[in-house]
């Protein structure tokens, strides 16, 4: 079932256009990556979703119920907007207890489910600190936590990682795989690719306004086979780099030292037997390899697809 | 299932809270306070100097309470006769009559200063918490029409706080200058006209909560803000002009729309008037706080 659907969704700010006939289904109990250039939509898209942007044209439906009401939708949905500031002034726990309230949870309810997201996210200690005396990470993780309050059956976040660091990702990562378990549908939008590669099921690519249909990130290790990237500890002699372009398109950077290569559909279907090959060709040619990175698989399509 | 009244105080609980942590806030009621206290502080000494002149003129015994001499002046027919001229209208005067010299003289001063407070404080914050995406927490569990609803009834609850923490502290200045006597009935004097003046500023409440909710940002509310004050002035001066220049129906409708029109009102006995006049002003903030958020209601966030 589908909690979230917009068709030929349109939006312009002036003469930009942000969606420009934008269509996406959000299934119950999935994690979907939404990724694309800055400016590309994702961010509108989702403000569109929840009614904070009103679209030109095109329909948006939550739950087969129409457009977001508060009133109707008032719990079922959870959004982490991008750029928005939390009160300074206010504490997490008192923050996050009025906004479940809000939401219809009664005092004791609110509070308890307050308690648990700080404690969930490692926040209890800073429970009653007034938010501007928060780390950026931390302040991220409240954001994170109001979005998660109570059951909803839909979250939508926008760059939900940026500033956190390893350890709580982690940790946010598998608080959202709780929330799949739950069949709660969960939309993502993120740069960090690695990361949207890591926690999600499907990824959806937006350029220009318009998103492209959703694709099983598993499915991407045989449609996309991935980037490359070897440092080196000099430059590869010129005819070796002209051999590597049999292998795949390699580029060389020479300020950070790194070789990478783009390895189409058309290249090695063995990554492993790719990387056997051009460490051969380097290491014949007496050039060092200090380190070997196979890259994301969705920065791969990302990049060949933008 | 949280209900409608539910979320409007819940949206206007974690308003008050959150204005009364404020930094703004708090400065400019202290500034507030600190402007009605220097006034009354003011009124008192001289209060204090005139009673001197007038019972060293009069060689009356300087042991009589301070006070004492202002209230039989305030009850003499010359006074009355100098306010009839100035306030034309025999009823209201006598209605003024009623009150104590002292809260009608606190009356006075916080008609003036709460405008200034409201129309400083409340744009600015409600804009900006729109401008940060801040609202947009709050907005994607309950309607715009609620939560600015929860705004405003937030800013009057905290407009009603700000008015009788500064009546407590012109008490307290009042107790100290002037001695025991007559605290209590200075008390309930001040205690009216902080509730005349709450009702007086709720109109402020709501022109300045569409404001903020109008706004682009803190500092384009709190310009409108200022520009509407100019605004209101110039129309109570246009007003007068009107009426002076034999255009009273004019004058009339322009003065319908001015709080201002309205302050007399809040001071009469008979319910007819001072309803009306309160009625008037709730409809003046009603209106200015519902353009304000049927404008939110069609912009984007």
């Amino acid at each position: 079932m589908t909690a979230l659907r917009l068709r030929s969704v349109r939006k312009r700010f002036g003469r930009r256009v942000a969606l420009d006939g934008f269509d996406l289904d959000l299934p119950r109990g999935s994690v979907t990556g939404l990724v694309g250039s800055n400016g590309a939509g994702k961010t509108t898209a989702m403000a569109v979703a929840l009614g904070f942007v009103r679209a030109d044209d095109g329909t948006v439906d939550l739950f087969g119920e129409g457009p977001f009401d508060a009133r109707r939708h008032s719990g079922r949905v959870g959004i982490l907007p991008q750029d928005a500031a939390l009160p300074p002034d206010a504490t997490p726990r008192s923050w996050l207890t009025g906004l479940a309230r809000l939401q219809g949870l009664d005092g004791a309810a609110a509070g308890r489910a307050a308690d648990g997201w700080l404690a969930d996210l490692h926040l209890s200690d800073r429970a009653g600190s007034p938010m501007r005396t928060l780390s950026h990470g931390m302040r991220k993780r409240v954001m994170v936590a109001q979005a998660l309050l109570g059951t909803p059956e839909l979250v939508l976040l926008d760059e939900p990682l940026s500033g956190v660091d390893p350890r709580e990702a982690d940790v946010l990562r598998r608080l959202l795989a709780d929330r799949r378990a739950a069949h709660t549908a969960v939309l993502i939008s993120s740069h960090d690719l690695s990361e949207i590669e890591r926690g999600c099921d499907a990824v959806i690519m937006v350029e220009r306004g318009k998103a492209k249909p959703a694709v099983a990130v598993a499915e991407l290790s045989t449609a996309h086979r991935g980037r490359i990237v070897y440092r080196l500890a000099g430059p590869p002699p010129a005819p070796v780099l002209e051999a590597l372009q049999s292998i795949a398109a390699f580029d060389w950077n020479a300020q950070t030292g790194t070789l990478s290569g783009t390895l189409t559909a058309g290249a090695s279907a063995d990554l492993a037997a790719v990387n056997a090959a051009v460490l051969r060709a380097l290491l014949d040619a007496g050039v060092g390899v200090l380190a070997v990175d196979p890259g994301s698989r969705i920065e791969a399509a990302f990049l060949r697809d933008a | 299932m949280v209900t409608a009244l539910g979320q409007v105080a819940r949206v206007a609980a974690e308003e008050f809270g959150e204005a009364a942590r404020s930094r703004r806030a708090a400065v400019l009621l202290l500034l507030y306070m600190a402007a009605a206290l220097l006034t009354v502080n003011a009124v008192v000494s001289g209060l204090q100097r005139m009673e001197r002149e007038v019972r060293s003129l009069m060689g009356i015994s300087a042991e009589g309470r301070t006070g004492s001499v202002t209230e039989v002046l305030w009850q003499s027919e010359r006074f009355r006769g100098m306010l009839r001229g100035a306030v034309r209208d025999e009823a209201a005067v006598r209605d003024l009559f009623d009150a104590h010299p002292l809260a009608l003289a606190y009356g006075w001063l916080a008609f003036f200063y709460t405008p200034l407070l409201v129309l400083l404080v409340t744009p600015a914050r409600v804009a900006e918490e729109l401008a940060a995406g801040t609202a947009r927490y709050a907005l994607a569990r309950v309607s715009r029409a609620r939560w600015c609803l929860g705004k405003a009834l937030a800013h009057a609850a905290l407009t009603g706080a700000a008015v009788l923490m500064g009546a407590l502290g012109a008490w307290i200045v009042m107790r100290l200058r002037l001695g025991a006597g007559d605290g209590g009935r200075i008390a309930l004097g001040l205690l009216g006209a902080s509730l005349r003046t709450w009702v007086y500023a709720c109109a402020f409440v709501g022109l300045g909560c569409g404001l903020g909710f109008a706004a682009r940002s803190g500092g384009r509310a709190t310009a409108l803000a200022i520009l509407l004050l100019m605004a209101l002035a110039v129309g109570g001066w246009a007003g007068g002009r009107l009426d002076r220049t034999g255009r009273p129906r004019a004058a009339h409708a322009l003065r319908t729309a001015l709080p201002l029109s309205y302050r007399m009102d809040l001071w009469r006995r008979a319910p007819a008037r001072w309803g009306g006049g309160a009625l008037a002003l709730v409809a003046i903030g009603a209106l200015g706080g519902g353009a304000g958020a049927a404008r939110l209601g069609r912009k984007d966030l």
